[in-house]
């Protein structure tokens, strides 16, 4: 090597970043290692998050995958399930970001900063939405006796679901139904009934909404009373992704009335996952009156269909 | 040459390697919850473990198709070597002489013996093939693979099968050029218990195929003599002898033997899909992606291991290119083969990515014997920056070695026992890998983390919804004492106390029953690795606690 030139021997310097590599690679291990907040700087963040979270503003965490250690260090009252299992952002007036490592929320990056605050590994900021809908019902809010009433409907004949406050909650896991709560309407045995509950979308993200399982053969209908329209009905539908996301089942069909009005109708399919849709009620704007959604789906077998609609100004 | 006798102090230093990795393995087993197949595997285990009661109580009507097919049932989707040791292991280690408290300790052994026996075996070879340093460093970079490490702790087949790929190759290139019977016999059996052990030994033989093509090839082309006879008799005690063991070896293969090895090939070759998240999406079924199986090495795999097997390999293809001696051809060739018949069925898109980095760990000796020729490279370019210092030589021994093998250690440890949730500084670590969208945690044996919260919180006699654990691994815990022994496991949400959540995107919905049946979204508990969520605990509000 003596002989070689210089330059080629300046060349031979290089297998020194092979030791070299070694010891970056360690020193970027313990840093990455300790890069993001423990659980601890999660409790630590309590104080400043209550200050700026308000009632029906939902707290948004960045990066996504550290929303659970938020969820066990912040609890409840920071993350109510209406607010965390949102069908989408549209209604939402602002969001409270908590932010870790300089990530912010993807779907937000465009939402004006209304304040930002440091506190510690973390970086709060209230974010604004730029056009909100404004919502004047949000029908998963209302489902309960006195402001819903439930009938399967066939072949002009009605048969009233009851509603029961102390029915037995159950789920069925990974590959069984979504959980069915106490409060609901049922209607008849096993999964024909009307209730809230909270289904994975295409994403698997939580989507609370209302679970609507036609029957066989007729149809479901959902009556909601003294709904205040606006000019639209916002809405999304969806079965369990994780369980329908092969798209064999049969289309559901979701339409909307009130009295002889009709606002028209969707037909979900399996494969789309939780996936939005308007209907206009622009015909009945502005006035209080009943609500009609009828379910139906040719064959009406594990059509596990839940739906989410508000009425917007 | 091949076949030369090893230096005794060669033999102590591999022993004594395997040794240390052995007592590391067994002292850090017990934090480690139970895999979901550790669950499955104690279960055939137990019954294998019957049938030693009844071969002490009747002797050769044991063997007889009644009590094969009873006993043996459970043991059919994959064959019957490994259980067979846990099963004995057990036996012997914990009931007989007490040597392990914890049952699940007595049935890892053997799987921990495999991974020991496959360090020796990578110093041997290594040292034999590149000298003593390189050997050891080809030995401890396996040793230190975090996710290495990890399975190496496990009543599981997957570091037993690298393992047997390993011995097995070593022994053939040993048998490769001669025709001493008893290493050729050697080199048989060994197959056959490789085929007992796994059914990544079907590729075996068309490794051999490929390898002894490659060498054939380079020979012509480079002028050598060529190495034993055209087709070595290894290759035929492989195809023979293994075959012969393997049905020895497996009862379940005794009675309608075409029908059951059909089955169990039919089993692996169209296996489900389970579901796997990989860059942000969750694959269920074909096509899976192409890049799999390369992306899963870079994230998990210490890169300063990678660059030295890169520099290994490029090492070995120039010795190819140039015309070397036909033994490091031979050698090298087979560590070459070893590494792409290993990665060959992740090239389809049809193959499924439900089990990780584990489909392809039998790679892994392979590439750390080619990391070895890296750092023997390393170490001979720069200590010749220094001709005339005359420690140059031993000092640049001791700094790429100390350099190369220090950081995998650190991250190894660091990575018990979360290790399915490690990734390397090259994605950013456990969160720059959540943040990508890589696979957090799966198997459900995060519960062993959470363990200590669950005896803490549950009150007497609840159910815990114990989600991706498999009852038989809760079991195992229990009976362990890990678990307290009043709490059952359940997979009925609702009536359960406190409830399990490991985190899978698919899995997710799990977490939102849990959420609408004991009505709150707040975990209780959480395992955290890093600053990421891998598992987290649900009490019932309404629950008192203990």
């Amino acid at each position: 090597m003596a002989d070689w030139p210089a330059r080629v021997r300046r060349l031979h310097y290089l297998w020194l970043l092979v030791p070299a590599l070694g010891l970056l690679e360690l020193g970027l291990h313990v840093a990455f290692a300790r890069r993001a907040p423990g659980m601890d700087a999660w409790r630590a963040l309590a104080g400043a998050a209550a200050a700026l979270k308000r009632p029906g503003e939902p707290v948004v965490v960045a990066p996504e995958w550290a929303e659970p250690l938020a969820r066990l260090a912040l609890g409840d009252r920071f993350f109510p399930l209406a607010e965390l299992a949102r069908a989408d952002d549209r209604s939402v007036p602002r969001v409270l970001e908590i932010a870790e490592l300089g990530a912010r929320a993807p779907g937000l990056r465009a939402w004006p900063v209304v304040s930002e605050t440091r506190q510690g590994p973390f970086v709060l900021r209230v974010l604004q939405n730029p056009t909100p809908l404004r919502a004047r019902y949000r029908f998963v809010e209302h489902v309960r006796s006195g402001e819903l009433s439930v009938a399967l409907v066939r072949d002009g004949s009605e048969k009233s679901c009851d509603y029961t406050d102390h029915a037995r909650a159950t789920a069925g896991g990974l590959h069984g139904q979504v959980a069915a709560p106490s409060e609901r309407f049922q209607c008849g045995g096993g999964d024909l009934f009307v209730g809230v509950t909270v289904i994975d979308d295409q994403g698997y993200r939580p989507r609370r909404c209302i679970w609507a399982h036609p029957p066989a053969e007729g149809a479901l209908r959902l009556r909601f009373s003294a709904v205040p329209l606006g000019t639209r009905l916002h809405g999304f539908a969806g079965l369990s992704y994780f369980l329908f996301r092969d798209g064999v089942g049969s289309p559901i069909t979701l339409a909307a009335a009130s009295g002889p009005t009709r606002f028209g109708s969707v037909v979900h399919r399996d494969a789309t996952g939780f996936s939005g849709f308007e209907l206009s009620t622009a015909a009945l704007a502005g006035q209080t009156t009943d609500l009609d959604f009828e379910i139906r789906a040719e064959g009406g077998f594990r059509r596990d269909f839940c739906f989410a609609v508000e009425a917007v100004e | 040459m091949k076949s030369a006798r090893f230096e005794r102090r060669d033999l102590a230093l591999a022993a004594a390697l395997a040794l240390a990795y052995l007592v590391v393995l067994v002292s850090s087993t017990k934090t480690l919850g139970y895999m979901r197949d550790e669950g499955f595997y104690v279960f055939c285990a137990r019954s294998l473990e019957a049938w030693f009661e009844r071969i002490d109580a009747q002797g050769f009507a044991a063997f007889g198709r009644d009590s094969i097919d009873r006993y043996f049932d459970p043991v059919h989707e994959h064959p019957a070597l490994m259980k067979l040791l846990f099963a004995a292991s057990h036996r012997l280690f914990h009931e007989r002489f007490h040597l392990f408290s914890e049952s699940g300790d007595a049935y890892r052994l053997p799987g921990m013996l495999m991974a020991s026996l496959a360090v020796g075996v990578l110093y041997l070879w290594g040292t034999q093939a590149m000298g003593r340093a390189a050997g050891a460093v080809a030995a401890l970079s396996f040793a230190c693979m975090p996710r290495v490490f990890f399975h190496a702790h496990l009543a599981c087949l997957d570091v037993a099968v690298a393992a047997l790929w390993l011995v097995t190759s070593f022994l053939y290139l040993r048998a490769f050029d001669g025709r001493r019977w008893a290493a050729l016999l050697a080199v048989g059996v060994l197959y056959g218990l490789f085929l007992n052990t796994k059914h990544n030994a079907w590729m075996f033989p068309f490794a051999l195929v490929l390898h002894l093509g490659l060498v054939r090839l380079l020979e012509r082309w480079r002028k050598l003599p060529r190495s034993g006879p055209l087709v070595p008799w290894a290759l035929v005690a492989v195809v023979v002898i293994g075959p012969v063991v393997l049905f020895l070896t497996w009862p379940w293969l005794w009675f309608d033997t075409g029908e059951r090895v059909l089955a169990w090939f039919k089993f692996h070759l169209g296996h489900d899909y389970y579901n796997m998240e990989f860059l942000g999406q969750t694959y269920w079924k074909p096509p899976m992606p192409h890049l799999y199986a390369w992306v899963m090495t870079l994230a998990t795999v210490p890169l300063v291991t990678l660059v030295l097997a890169a520099i290994g390999l490029f090492d070995t293809l120039r010795a190819f290119r140039r015309a070397v001696d036909s033994s490091r051809l031979v050698g090298d060739a087979l560590w070459l083969v070893g590494i792409a018949v290993s990665y060959a069925p992740w090239w389809s898109s049809d193959t499924p990515i439900f089990g990780g980095t584990k489909h392809w760990l039998t790679a892994y000796p392979f590439v750390c014997l080619l990391a070895g020729r890296g750092f023997a490279l390393s170490v001979a370019r720069s200590s010749a920056l220094w001709p005339d210092r005359p420690h140059a030589k031993p000092l640049a021994t001791a700094v790429v070695a100390t350099t190369s093998v220090v950081g995998p250690l650190v991250m190894a440890l660091h990575a018990h026992p979360y290790g399915l949730s490690f990734y390397a500084p090259l994605v950013g670590g456990a969160s720059g890998a959540a943040s990508l969208g890589l696979n957090r945690t799966f198997w459900g044996y995060t519960t062993g983390v959470l363990a200590p919260a669950i005896n803490e919180r549950a009150p007497p006699r609840a159910s815990v919804y114990v989600h991706d654990t498999a009852l038989q691994s809760w079991e195992l815990m229990r009976a362990d004492g890990r678990i307290r022994e009043d709490l059952s496991g359940t997979l009925a949400i609702q009536s359960s106390k406190l409830a399990l959540y490991h985190h899978e995107p698919h899995m997710r919905r799990v977490e939102f029953e849990t959420w609408v049946l004991y009505g709150t979204v707040a975990p209780v508990a959480m395992g955290v690795y890093d600053g990421v969520p891998i598992a987290w605990l649900y009490a019932r509000p309404d629950a008192p606690t203990e």
